[in-house]
């Protein structure tokens, strides 16, 4: 065992990668003791291996970077654009989302639009009153069935397609991080949902007409993007939406995150198991929306049920 | 040592706390400068804060695993808490502790 330095009343252990600077985190799940230097790069190596392992982007790709203003997504502008400095004919525009939350969007947005300048990046926003004819705060307020997140993933997911597609980009990277990829898959399995498990991919698929959806920080725990962004000085923001009420998922993530706690590496092993049992049912029958041409499972798709587009 | 501590009661460390994130909204504060008595750990601060601020529980400790560590990461004068001795980590005076919940809002 080798020790750096001494602090508070407790020794540090050094690196194991670097085996010289005293270490900062302790990655459970592998057993690394990592400084902040190793700890960053090696992030930015896992999410290299990740895109060249899901072959997520061409060599001139333009990449739509959806940009919510929080740790995970400013995180993932960082070091995509590590990434694609040795691609000089790579491109990356970040596209922002403005749902119409008072307080909460607003702040968002102008963390966003800060990290975008420093970075020397392109931002596109568009807005849900644009696009859909009413804000999340309107949405909220009205009578409805569904609980305001199931409005806002699905308009959320619409909007950001829609801005990658005006800004024409081939693909288009979310900030989803493994802790979310996990959940899916749990959450999948628990609704049933055997065709929403057929289209689990990182990678995403290519549709005609549709720009590629990727998810380079798929196989990094959100505990890691926390830290990202932390030893960078990255400033994100930390509210909580104030309409967070997806009550399952909740249940989900708490379950996940007592299981690493007594078994690290769970989250690892239920990602990987999504993986592998994806593509086993018949996935069902992929069809258009008959009013805006969107990839449907019926006859129209759920952005345009949900904001009552029928025409 | 024992003679001061039987004179003095106790000696006083003093630690600096950085709550982020809803932490901050639910302590209504980002910083708090706790007095604890010299040898306290980690565990003991976040007990004394929870019993300062009983609505930094949910976010700061989970009962059913007995651990901080599912929901908020904890920073220790620049070092994660885990890669000490957890909540066994015993704190200096002047100790920072920087108090992160892991999911946010975004």
């Amino acid at each position: 065992m080798r020790w750096a330095v001494m602090t508070l009343n407790t020794l540090i252990r050094s690196c194991t990668k670097c085996r010289i600077a005293p270490s900062v985190y302790h990655r459970p799940y592998s057993g690394e003791r990592l400084c902040a230097a190793c700890f960053n790069e090696s992030l930015f190596e896992r999410v290299k291996k990740t895109v060249g392992k899901y072959d997520m982007f061409e060599y001139d790709s333009r990449i739509a970077v959806g940009v919510s203003g929080g740790k995970d997504s400013l995180a993932m502008l960082r070091l995509l654009q590590r990434l694609e400095r040795d691609r000089p004919y790579a491109e990356l525009v970040a596209v922002c989302v403005d749902e119409g939350v008072k307080g909460y969007r607003d702040e968002a947005l102008s963390i966003a639009e800060k990290n975008c300048r420093e970075l020397g990046v392109e931002m596109h926003t568009v807005g849900f009153r644009e696009l859909f004819g009413e804000t999340m705060d309107e949405i909220a307020a009205r009578e409805r069935e569904l609980g305001a997140c199931s409005y806002c993933g699905v308009l959320r997911r619409r909007a950001l397609d829609e801005a990658a597609r005006a800004v024409d980009a081939d693909r288009l990277a979310t900030g989803h991080n493994l802790d979310d990829m996990a959940q899916s898959v749990l959450l999948n399995v628990l609704r049933g949902d055997v065709v929403r498990m057929d289209a689990f991919h990182p990678g995403g698929q290519s549709l005609e007409g549709f720009v590629r959806r990727v998810k380079p920080l798929c196989e990094v725990p959100e505990r890691e993007t926390t830290l990202y962004a932390y030893i960078n000085g990255l400033e994100f923001q930390s509210l909580p939406c104030p309409y967070a009420e997806e009550a399952m998922r909740s249940d989900v993530r708490r379950f996940l995150n007592r299981m690493e706690v007594k078994r690290p590496g769970t989250k690892f092993i239920v990602y990987q198991t999504g993986l592998k049992i994806r593509g086993r049912g018949n996935g069902g029958v992929l069809r258009r929306c008959r009013v805006c041409g969107s990839p449907a499972r019926g006859d129209l798709c759920r952005a345009c049920e949900l904001s009552g587009r029928t025409e | 040592m024992n003679v001061y501590r039987l004179w003095r009661g106790f000696v006083a460390v003093r630690v600096d706390v950085r709550l982020m994130g809803v932490l901050r909204d639910a302590a209504g504060s980002p910083e708090v400068r706790l007095e604890v008595e010299e040898g306290s750990s980690l565990g003991d601060v976040v007990d004394r804060l929870i019993e300062e601020r009983p609505e930094l529980e949910d976010v700061l400790i989970d009962r059913v695993v007995d651990s901080y560590a599912p929901n908020a990461l904890i920073i220790v004068d620049g070092v994660e808490a885990s890669n000490l001795e957890g909540s066994s980590t015993s704190l200096r005076d002047g100790s920072t502790l920087v108090f992160l919940p892991v999911t946010h809002g975004g």
